[in-house]
């Protein structure tokens, strides 16, 4: 089997940006299992210095992190996330959420709660896709 | 129409199964600390502080493994968005639901806590007397 890490021919690093512990912890088990070097930001704070510091492959990050919403989180990233595929955690299924997030270019969403298999598969389909 | 608090090991065991028994302590602890603020967020703040002590209950709810509830709990969530008007009746079948989560999630992290005396037993059973 082709591993995401085989095809890119490096190791890509990918940012999780949560508060929740246990879907932190299981994002980064599953980027981490995909070849990717993983990141976490638990505060939007976080998230920023990381960007500054690094190139991402991957940005993962909630709908609600500490009270704030994600796509304001992403609107205050937006200049450091060009060409970044941005995955979207939410428990709220309604399109104009998910219309809020592909206005500001996510590629995926996963809805919670979350399983090991479940984002695995779609984190899996969207590196593969993009290869 | 009372919420069920049946917890579903398997899901446990396949999102979180390969950590060491400290390492699944030390979730359990974070999010049963989680779980009992919202919990007290939902039955007692303002109809804001709830809805968003809901939602957030979903995710946690559901990583811990207690799946039911977190479908029901997402149910009054999209109820809420859709401007429905959520009473204390309607919240109090989820609180007790909750309750009983916090319940058995200190059962689980007496499980996996090293009992006093000498060595921790996988079943959390009490250790005997030196």
């Amino acid at each position: 089997m082709i591993t995401v890490i085989q095809m890119f021919g490096e190791r890509r690093n990918c940012l999780v940006i949560d508060d929740d512990k246990l879907a932190l912890r299981l994002a980064a088990t599953v980027c981490h299992e995909l070849g990717l070097k993983v990141y976490v930001a638990d505060t939007p704070a976080e998230a920023m210095d990381e960007l500054r510091r690094r190139r991402y492959e991957m940005v993962v990050v909630d709908h609600n992190v500490h009270g704030i919403a994600g796509f304001e989180i992403l609107d205050q990233l937006r200049s450091m996330l060009r060409g970044v595929h941005l995955v979207v955690f939410t428990a709220d299924h309604s399109d104009a959420t998910r219309a809020l997030y592909c206005d500001r270019g996510a590629s995926e969403f996963l809805y919670k709660p979350l399983s090991k298999q479940a984002i695995h598969f779609k984190l899996k389909a969207l590196l593969e896709r993009a290869a | 129409m009372s919420i069920s608090a049946q917890f579903d090991a398997g899901l446990w065991e396949d999102n979180f199964g390969d950590l060491s028994a400290p390492e699944q302590r030390d979730l359990l602890c974070a999010a049963s600390w989680d779980l009992c603020r919202l919990l007290q967020q939902l039955r007692d703040g303002t109809v804001a502080s709830q809805q968003a002590a809901c939602h957030a209950l979903i995710s946690v709810t559901g990583n811990l493994g207690y799946l039911h509830c977190a479908h029901a709990l997402r149910r009054i969530d999209q109820r809420w968005i859709a401007g429905d008007v959520m009473t204390g009746a309607h919240l109090r079948h989820a609180v007790d639901a909750l309750c009983q989560i916090a319940g058995h999630l200190e059962q689980r992290i007496s499980t996996l806590t090293p009992q006093l005396g000498g060595r921790g037993r996988p079943g959390g059973t009490e250790a005997r007397p030196s």
